[in-house]
């Protein structure tokens, strides 16, 4: 009967320590904006605005996606996610039609 | 010439212009189907978003199939309201019992309810015949004997985190060597709820039972693990269920029975990201939940204690930064009536014990005072006050009694020689009116040589009567009794015209504002002089009575017969009642 009763401080258990997380953390955001930037910069060097878009769009797209695929509630962090599945996808598909574009010539020109 | 070259270049510029749409094509697919892909991927993840394998099936409460020709009207379709149904006319053999997976209800027998009823969005439809079923293809539901009552519940809030527990019992078993209990614990956001900008990014939930608690079999949610969002589920533990709001991302989960000695110690811990690296978005935003179902050995009665926590960050689209963080402790539940409780939280032990705690050395003049402080409020959430009394001390054998609501804080003044014993480990007793005898444990002594500890009374769990606290420390003890509710009246005789000497003849409980009537009767020999009211008023009528609407010592005179006026023989050392 006395557990109530004795809310004590000899039965109260340690009281446990919180973590102390860091003051300032980057958002997922920041690496899309920083790879889009670049992206940017490369596609300017060599001419490939239209890739540039593709990648830029499908970022974009991923990231609305991810934010309305949980209704009713928007989902930011699954939008963030989404973002840079869409980027990293689209870039490397990018990157890879590239690639097979320039063997393609690189095989002409040897003929 | 250069008309030419003109030409061949503009021709070479038309001819690029194609190129470039025929590669746009598969890109812009490429653009569609990339997202999509990866959307539909992530519908299939979600537990809200399950998509039913069966289709409507009719349901009646009685099993049988309706077919319009039944002696007996239609029973009562299942409805999503309300939340709990109660259905008839079937053996537990006939059910059809919980099945995995995203299936639907056949049979719902007697006494047996729809656990986590949420879950169930089934609507009344019209089949092709006319007659009435219900359409159960919208979720799927789990059906299980609900057979669990909530017994207790808890609340502390913070100026930004509010914490709540739960605490349920299942009452349906029938396991002759276990009870089944579940807790569910709820933080909730009160800063920054509607705040778009400021959530809490991590979050903490503790939970600490007694250590024969055990988690079996292990049954808590969330789950550790990573969950894309937060979102609502259900928590079925035996025969308790119920639903609940789970957090989103990182979910951590331990447990120990090691960590802190004597307690089965069991922590969720929620991140909105993954480490150092990123981190995605808030946890919850309004609230959320956890929930572990434990067992016990049958007949005890356990007890939770809850903690909470929550860092909020300011989202600044690239960049997350700490606003504040708040910890709220304790909630405490425990389970009711456990005035039964077979046995005793602490065993018992002997009022003095053979064996006291306290260093090898030995005092000259060791003393050990116990005394009590009473803050008593009148109301249950301990706001008003009503006093603060303070009694005990010395070789006083009794405080002042304390109120329905009340924080008693017992002391234990230890000294040597006049000189505080500082650091000394005195070992904690408090005897409750039946005579039970609880072991508080050891407590340190601090500069001033006295070591406390304060308990809290509630009229809805505390006995009310006499208590004693027994404060020991190296062979030496002292007590200091108080009552609880009711006000104590201490009634003493003394055969001596100077007042240093005064013998407890008895104590007695009365109800507060209780009117009371004292007859002295003197000795052989001796005559009645005059009542001595709390060590000031005089009193000269005999009976008296006296309204009791605080503590009160009443002491008699008696002279003797051929000497009125003048001390009689002594009966012993001094000693106040109290102060």
């Amino acid at each position: 009967m006395l557990d109530k009763i004795l809310t004590v401080l000899t039965q109260e258990p340690p009281v446990p320590t919180p973590r102390d997380p860091p003051a300032i953390i980057p958002s997922p955001l920041i690496y899309v904006a920083i790879a889009i930037v670049i992206a940017g910069i490369i596609a300017w060097r060599y001419k490939a605005i239209l890739e540039f878009i593709v990648i830029l769009c499908s970022t974009i797209g991923g990231f609305i996606i991810g934010l309305v695929s949980t209704p009713p509630y928007a989902n930011i962090g699954l939008g963030m996610m989404v973002a840079i599945a869409g980027l990293m996808v689209s870039a490397a598909i990018v990157a890879l039609m590239r690639l097979i574009r320039k063997t393609r010539q690189t095989t002409t020109i040897s003929r | 010439m250069g008309k030419a070259v003109l030409r061949e270049k503009k021709e070479r510029k038309k001819r690029g212009v194609r190129m470039e749409r025929k590669k746009l094509l598969p890109m812009f697919l490429l653009m569609l189907i990339l997202p999509v892909t990866l959307w539909t991927a992530n519908l299939k993840t979600t537990s809200e978003q399950i998509t039913p394998a069966v289709k409507p099936v009719m349901v009646f409460a009685t099993g049988e199939e309706f077919s319009g020709e039944l002696p007996r009207p239609p029973p009562t379709p299942i409805i999503d309201e309300p939340p709990q149904l109660l259905l008839a006319n079937e053996t537990l053999e006939a059910m059809v019992s919980q099945m995995e997976g995203n299936k639907t209800i056949g049979k719902i027998p007697r006494n047996f309810q729809i656990a986590n009823s949420s879950v169930i969005t089934g609507r009344q439809v019209e089949s092709s015949s006319g007659q009435t079923t219900i359409d159960m293809s919208t979720q799927g539901a789990i059906v299980e004997p609900l057979s669990h009552e909530i017994i207790d519940s808890d609340t502390k809030s913070g100026s930004k985190l509010k914490l709540s527990v739960t605490f349920y019992k299942d009452t349906g078993e029938i396991d002759p060597n276990w009870d089944y209990y579940a807790v569910k614990a709820t933080i909730e956001d009160i800063y920054a709820k509607n705040d778009f900008w400021n959530g809490p990014l991590f979050a903490d939930i503790w939970l600490y039972f007694p250590d024969w608690a055990e988690e079996v079999p292990t049954n808590h949610q969330p789950e550790a693990g990573f969950r894309l969002s937060a979102g609502s589920g259900s928590f079925g533990y035996q025969g308790i269920g119920f639903s609940m709001n789970f957090p989103a991302y990182s979910i951590g989960y331990e447990w120990s029975k090691t960590k802190y000695p004597g307690w089965l110690f069991i922590h969720w811990s929620y991140d909105g990201g993954w480490g150092p690296v990123t981190y995605w978005y808030y946890v919850f935003k309004d609230y959320t939940e956890a929930a572990v179902g434990i067992r016990v050995p049958q007949g005890q009665k356990p007890y939770c204690y809850a903690a909470g926590w929550a860092a909020w960050y300011k989202f600044w689209i690239f960049l997350f930064s700490k606003d504040s963080s708040e910890m709220v402790y304790w909630c405490y539940v425990d389970p009711a009536g456990v005035q039964e409780h077979p046995q005793p939280l602490v065993p018992p032990v002997p009022s003095t014990p053979v064996t006291t705690p306290g260093p090898s050395q030995t005092y000259t003049n060791l003393c050990v005072d116990a005394f009590v402080l009473h803050w008593t409020f009148t109301d249950a959430t301990y706001n008003q006050l009503k006093y603060i009394a303070i009694g005990g001390m010395g070789q006083d054998s009794y405080g002042w009694h304390a109120g329905n609501y009340s924080y008693t804080t017992l002391f234990a003044a230890v000294s040597n020689n006049v000189a505080p014993v500082v650091n000394a480990s005195v070992h904690f007793y408090l005897v409750d009116p039946n005579g039970c005898v609880y072991d508080l444990g050891n407590w340190y002594t601090d500069d001033v040589g006295i070591a406390e500890v304060t308990i809290t009374f509630d009229p809805t769990n505390s006995p009310a009567g006499m208590w004693w606290f027994i404060p020991v420390y190296s062979g030496v003890q002292d007590e200091c009794g108080f009552s609880y509710v009711y006000c104590l009246l201490i009634t003493g005789y003394t055969y001596m015209a100077c007042w240093n000497t005064v013998y407890i003849e008895d104590v007695y409980l009365v109800p507060e504002n209780e009117v009371i009537s004292l007859t002295a009767t003197p000795p052989e020999g001796y005559v009645f002089r005059y009542w001595w009211i709390n060590f000031y008023y005089e009193c000269y009528t005999n009976p008296i009575y006296i309204l009791m609407d605080f503590d009160c010592v009443v002491l008699s005179r008696f002279d003797p017969e051929d000497n009125p006026g003048q001390s009689g023989g002594s009966l012993g050392g001094s000693r106040h009642l109290l102060q």
